[in-house]
């Protein structure tokens, strides 16, 4: 009893996340659309097919349904339904196309509020490998441009006694704060090591 | 304090050890938060990656730059003079004998200050390497403790 409840809720649940991707796609609400397909991909195949068999039932036996106004109004429904179901399957690919085109413009326009937006999506899709992938290259890229910038800065220069006060007031300073972070790394860890 | 030539080196070093230490500071809580907390894993990989190429490309410009290899060669192949001329006279004085010294071959003077100088800023790089690995072994005990307690 309490399973078939339970499988009935499921399929209510089911219908309105499908309702919930179409008006979200619609709106360009990706957020939406992302929360929806994770939790259309997390339903149980089972609820998937019976979902599908009720949907194929309404429309087959509209012959019969017709004769009734309810009848008639549930063939609608499922034809209504049937087409969403189609456009669905379609959803899913093109909203990961979106989000990987996205992910990669923010990524040539160097906007970080967007990178973090769509690679939040990733995980939401089943992506997460690639997210995290395209996520690193992305932060490797920035570590690797500053890193070699201030390599390519850097003119070599014979030693001699005179040239060395040079560079003495930055060196002091970064190593401070390295070493402040240092102290905080530890405590965190000896906070988890001691609970 | 001095300076010496070679410390742009070890500050873009530091830099770079500086910028992945935030970046895992700062990426830790959005990846744990969006995806499983063990997906720190894969992107701490990438990231590990990166410092070894960039590292290895500043290690090999300072090697270059201060020409590390000749130094090196330089020390192997330096042969300290025996004795003064000073102390071969009053040796001689003492011994009595009027023989004759081998004529000095002159060996090419070493600065020993920059060699003092790199010695130290080799110090200060390894230091700063094994301060960012650490750093990166905590962080991974952190990490793995608490993926045993979750799994």
């Amino acid at each position: 009893m309490q399973l078939t409840i339970r499988q009935v809720e499921d399929i209510v649940e089911f219908k309105n996340c499908i309702h919930g991707l179409q008006e979200s796609m619609q709106t360009k609400d990706y957020e939406k659309a992302a929360a929806n397909v994770h939790r259309y991909l997390s339903f149980d195949p089972s609820i998937v097919d019976i979902v599908f068999d009720d949907v194929a039932d309404g429309v087959g036996d509209r012959e019969i349904l017709k004769s009734t106004e309810a009848g008639k109004e549930r063939s609608k429904r499922g034809m209504l339904f049937l087409f969403f179901l189609k456009k669905r399957k379609l959803f899913i690919p093109e909203l990961k196309d979106i989000i990987r085109n996205e992910f990669d413009v923010a990524v040539q326009g160097h906007d970080d509020e967007m990178i973090v937006r769509f690679f939040k999506l990733f995980s939401l899709l089943k992506l997460g490998d690639e997210g995290l992938t395209k996520y690193g290259q992305y932060l490797t890229a920035q570590i690797a441009a500053k890193c070699e910038a201030e390599l390519h800065e850097i003119r070599p220069v014979p030693f001699s006694d005179s040239n060395v006060l040079f560079y003495f007031k930055t060196k002091t300073k970064r190593s401070f704060f390295f070493s402040a972070q240092r102290q905080i790394t530890h405590a965190g860890f000896a906070v988890v090591a001691v609970h | 304090m001095q300076v010496s030539p070679w410390s742009p080196y070890i500050e873009c070093l530091t830099h770079l050890y500086e910028n992945l230490a935030n970046v895992i500071d700062a990426q830790e809580p959005v990846v744990e938060t969006h995806y499983s907390p063990g997906q720190m894993l894969p992107l701490l990989d990438i990231l590990q990656k990166e410092c070894d190429r960039l590292s290895a490309l500043v290690i090999k410009s300072l090697n270059e730059n201060a020409g590390i290899a000749k130094k090196l060669h330089s020390v192997k192949t330096y042969t300290p003079p025996v004795a003064t001329p000073s102390a071969t006279s009053a040796m001689t004085s003492l011994i009595g004998s009027s023989a004759s010294r081998a004529p000095e071959t002159k060996a090419p003077e070493l600065d020993l200050k920059e060699y003092d100088r790199l010695l130290q800023d080799l110090a200060t790089i390894s230091q700063r390497s094994s301060l960012y690995k650490r750093f990166m072994h905590d962080r991974l005990s952190v990490m793995l403790f608490s993926c045993k307690i979750l799994f």
